[in-house]
């Protein structure tokens, strides 16, 4: 997972997901984002551990909202992505772009000796 | 976001969120939590309570909640260097950690083994733990509940007594006088008996509970006429009222057909527990001052002390011990039994009763199946330590101090123990839901048992301990001084260490505990199964019982309630499928009876010597039929046995034996306890078991109906077809007499009698379990250690064969071995075995403590699973091939 400033898989789901939300990014609702995207299933306290390191690198800020009767009265949590993040999202994705670059799965051949 | 408005959140199931609770850091608890309602919710909702459920505990069980709140902190505290975080303690210890887990998670068969031993026996201790915690450790919902007493508990106090004792103690801030009553609630549904209590003014101030609702009674209502008030349980005012918070202030019929009104005056809290558990409602006792100071008649009541303060729980059992002696040289009425037991309890005892030694007892025995677990998985580590050898000499020869290596051990062992109790909480978390909810006996205070945090602490304190336990042990083991030669000798060098000997000590001990428990459990079976045969002198089968209180106010009449009993008797015998019915107003093996002193009229019991005291009940001429009572000799009793008519009466064959030893006893007249009268004995019936199974008969009388009238009667239905297929036809029979009589109590006869076996069939069945567990781990530990044995002389064994040793030989001295160690457990185990189940003996039916049969039956049985578990490494020996032992050179 992403120890240095790279991106890890499950940070850059996760930044896209709270960018995606914008206002509304919280630990449920961007669970569901991920879950309607990409089929996967993710914890919420997994989901909390990739937010966390993310706000330790600056790429996402967070603040509690006052509670709501809603929830058992319980707090929210709410998650935005900051320029940072985007500018490394951004990055991250041309950095994709060009490892890409004339690749094609349907053009892939096998080697057989 | 599409929710209706109307939408409620489901609350989370507790046990897992507790967890999580635990797990989670403190900053972001709150917010997750939220969100996984938020979830929860969602799932119930899209997939169902199921699915949802599976989710929170894969939330749990993923162990993300421990990893956030590991990032959590170095979020906090900075983020260190990694070089800097090397030397210190913290992270270090994380580093052991993480080792840790790769460890176990390579060997995994391992690892599965020593996690589930761990789990059985932390999970029985935590499942056994929450029930004492909820019977005897947690607070009673009192004031200062250690200060509550009962007073000479046995006794029912006449209100002049009780008035003595407020009077001439000095170690109690103050008495209540406390009386059970039934009660017909009548009004809306169906009429229904309630069991309650008459208690002086003062009994909540007493016992220092306040209603949740409304207030307790005051002063003015001990005022004959005044005190129409009644207050309810928090269950009957959910139950009845639909927890409607405007009861206070309504009218309720407690007597029935709206005779005796109350006015609702308060509703106690939830979670009070009276000291009687039955008691649903409470009215005052009232004082009519024109009845002092004799009060005849009125010894009914049970009597509650709150004492003074600075006076000790002995002090005030002697001052009521020997004020009772008092009372006892002056009324010679109160039996010498009853003033012996005079004391004050507290008044938990008096709610717990026997429930307490039985469940200590399986507290010990739970206590004994973690010992075996424990010993087993340190059997286990021994043996992986051996086989970590070179890893362990690798890390010394690099510079690891022996303590360095140690740590690292105990770690994984404490992890390991971690995963074990984790397991075995969640299993007892399980199995307590399950049982208390499918409890067969009446377990006091039953409603307070639950897996909470105070059971977590317990499974957390038990876990660590049991981790020491297991892996102390191994650890200075393993990091012994040879380990330096370890690297140069090579792998034969370890097939020499002295781990075998600890290891087989170890098995020895486990054995040992297996057959204490082993023993103390087939006591309890042999004692049941006894029990379970004897004849309780009447037939249980295809018999339907319940109960009449036709209400005192409009039944005050002897010859009312006679005409009603009659009418009731002729609607139950007009049904189909009756065979026939008859009444008696205490019902065996219920516990209620009454006792009367008497004697012969032409052999009066001269002045100075106890009357003998027999049981005496009121039953309808059906009575004896219905019950398949034998009449031995004489008649039953006729409609003709009238109040008007001769006085006559029946007894059993216990008192016939004790009225006339030599001879027949029809014809004597008995009395001395109801005036100048005397009952002819008309018949003699056969003795049943009245109190319980393992309880012998007493002397017995009994008289027809009509010559007392019981303000309520049992009415014993025998049926044609199966008893409970009669219940709605035999309640409507009754009905049509009276629609406000209340009917309870609807039970077969042979759900009575087998209530009275339940609880010591579900504590054998319990300790029975247990005794399976430790057995069964015991087996698995001396598999361990013969297959272990066998693994390392390979070598040996290879040789032996190559020399031409006969293979049958070798694999005799392995299975002799494990027979060898399994005699010195068993030894050792019938040795505590033979003071251990002297705790047993009150729970013992027709058993001694030492018994014979179970005392040699058990070394059999252990031969059996030694046999067995030493089998399958001795035919390995048998197999080994020479060349290849050999060749492991």
């Amino acid at each position: 997972m992403g120890k240095g400033t790279h991106l890890g898989e499950a940070e850059h789901l996760m930044l896209l997901a709270v960018w995606r939300l914008g206002k509304d990014a919280h630990g449920a609702t961007i669970r569901e984002e991920i879950l309607e995207r990409t089929g996967r299933r993710l914890s919420l306290s997994a989901i909390y551990v990739t937010l966390v390191r993310l706000e330790k690198k600056g790429y996402v800020s967070s603040f509690l909202a006052d509670p709501t009767p809603v929830r058992g009265g319980k707090a929210k949590r709410f998650f935005t992505v900051k320029q940072k993040g985007i500018n490394e999202l951004e990055q991250s994705r041309r950095r994709m772009e060009r490892m890409w670059e004339g690749l094609s799965a349907a053009t892939h051949r096998e080697a057989v000796s | 976001m599409t929710d209706p408005p109307t939408h409620r959140m489901r609350s989370l199931p507790s046990f897992p969120t507790l967890l999580l609770r635990v797990a989670l850091p403190q900053e972001y608890r709150d917010q997750i939590i939220g969100d996984i309602r938020e979830v929860y919710d969602k799932d119930v909702r899209e997939h169902g309570p199921r699915f949802a459920r599976t989710q929170l505990w894969r939330e749990v069980l993923s162990l993300r909640p421990l990893q956030l709140r590991w990032e959590a902190r170095s979020l906090t505290s900075g983020i260190r260097t990694a070089a800097s975080a090397r030397n210190r303690p913290m992270q270090s210890l994380v580093g052991d950690i993480r080792y840790g887990l790769r460890v176990l998670a390579k060997a995994r068969g391992y690892t599965a083994v020593a996690v589930i031993t761990i789990a059985l026996g932390v999970g029985a201790n935590s499942a056994i733990f929450s029930v004492i915690d909820g019977v005897l450790l947690k607070r009673l919902p009192y004031h200062e509940p250690d200060r509550i007493v009962r007073v000479w508990q046995g006794l029912t106090f006449s209100k002049s007594l009780f008035d003595r004792f407020e009077e001439q103690t000095r170690s109690f801030a103050d008495l209540s006088a406390t009386s059970t009553e039934t009660f017909s609630l009548t009004g809306d549904g169906e009429p229904e008996e309630l069991i309650g209590a008459i208690v002086s003014v003062n009994h909540f101030a007493v016992m220092g509970a306040q209603p949740a609702l409304g207030r307790a009674f005051i002063a003015e209502e001990e005022v004959p006429g005044s005190g129409r008030v009644a207050l309810l349980s928090h269950e009957l005012w959910v139950r009845r009222f639909g927890s409607d918070p405007n009861v206070v202030g309504k009218s309720i019929d407690l007597g029935g057909a709206g005779e005796q009104t109350r006015t609702v005056i308060g509703v106690m809290p939830a979670h009070y527990d009276p000291v009687v558990p039955s008691w649903t409602v409470w009215v005052p006792m009232e004082v009519d001052p024109s009845n002092f100071p004799d009060y005849a008649g009125t010894a009914r009541y049970g009597v509650i002390g709150r004492l003074a303060p600075g006076v000790t729980l002995e002090a005030a059992d002697a001052e009521v011990h020997a004020l009772a002696r008092e009372v006892q040289a002056e009324s010679s009425w109160i039996p010498e039994h009853i003033a012996q037991a005079a004391g004050v309890v507290s008044a938990r005892d008096a709610l717990v009763g026997d429930v307490k030694s039985r469940l200590l007892v399986l507290f010990a025995a739970v206590g004994l199946v973690l010992l075996v677990a424990c010993t087993n998985v340190a059997n286990l580590l021994l043996a992986r330590g051996a086989g970590r050898h070179r890893e362990l000499a690798v890390r010394v020869a690099l510079g690891a101090s022996r303590w360095r290596v140690m740590r690292q051990l105990i770690t994984e062992t404490t992890l390991l123990g971690l995963l074990g109790g984790m397991v075995g909480l969640i299993g007892a978390a399980w199995t307590v839901s399950l049982v208390t909810k499918n409890m067969p006996v009446d377990l006091p205070l039953i409603d307070a048992v639950q897996v909470d945090v105070r059971v977590l602490g317990f499974t957390l304190g038990i876990t660590l301990l049991a981790s020491l336990l297991f892996g102390l042990l191994p650890a200075f083991r393993s990091t012994g001084d040879h380990l330096g030669k370890s690297l140069k000798e090579g792998t034969r060098g370890m097939s020499a260490g002295g781990g075998q000997q600890l290891r087989m000590g170890l098995v020895i001990a486990e054995t040992a505990f297996a057959v204490v428990l082993v023993i103390g459990a087939l006591l309890m079976v042999k004692s049941s199964l006894l029990l379970q045969r004897v004849d309780p002198g009447f037939d249980h089968e295809q018999l339907l019982t319940l109960r009449t209180t036709p209400p005192a106010v409009r039944y005050g009449e002897a010859e009312d309630l006679r005409a009603y009993y009659t009418r009731v008797a002729e609607a139950i015998e007009a049904l189909p499928g009756v065979v026939s019915s008859g009444m008696i107003n205490y019902l065996p093996m219920t516990g209620g009876s009454s006792g009367m002193l008497w004697q012969l009229e032409d052999d009066p019991v001269p002045e100075g010597t106890p009357m003998p005291r027999a049981n005496s009940s009121s039953v309808t001429p059906g009575y004896f039929r219905s019950m398949g009572i034998p009449l031995l000799q004489g008649r039953e009793f006729e409609a003709s046995d009238r109040a008007d008519g001769e006085p006559v009466m029946i007894i059993n064959e216990s008192m016939a034996r004790q009225a006339a030893p030599n001879g027949s006893p029809l014809g004597k007249r008995v009395g001395g306890f109801s005036g100048a009268t005397y009952f002819t004995v008309v018949g003699v019936v056969g003795d049943i078991r009245q109190y319980q199974l393992d309880v012998d008969a007493r002397p017995e009388m009994f008289f027809p109906y009509q010559l007392w009238s019981a303000s309520r009667m049992y009415l014993l239905v025998r049926t044609a077809g199966p008893a409970e297929e009669m219940i709605a036809a035999v309640k409507r029979a009754v009905w049509s007499v009276d629609a406000d009589v209340p009917i309870s109590r609807v039970r077969t006869m042979d759900e009575v009698v087998n209530r009275t076996l339940a609880a010591s069939r579900f504590f054998t069945r319990l300790l029975t379990g247990f005794a399976v567990l430790a057995l069964v781990l015991g087996a698995v530990g001396l598999y361990g250690v013969m297959a272990y044995t066998v693994a390392r002389s390979t070598h040996e064994i290879g040789i032996r064969i190559a020399l031409g040793a006969p293979v049958r030989a070798l694999s005799r001295a392995v299975v002799g071995r494990g027979l060898l160690l399994v005699t010195a457990g068993v030894l050792l185990g019938l040795a505590g075995a033979w003071g251990a189940t002297r705790v047993l003996s009150s729970y013992l039916f027709g058993v001694s403590t030492t018994d014979a049969s179970v005392f040699l039956g058990v070394p059999a049985i252990l031969a059996a699973v030694a046999i067995m578990a030493s089998y399958i490494p001795a035919r390995r020996a048998t197999r080994v091939d020479p060349m290849v032992a050999l060749r492991l050179e």
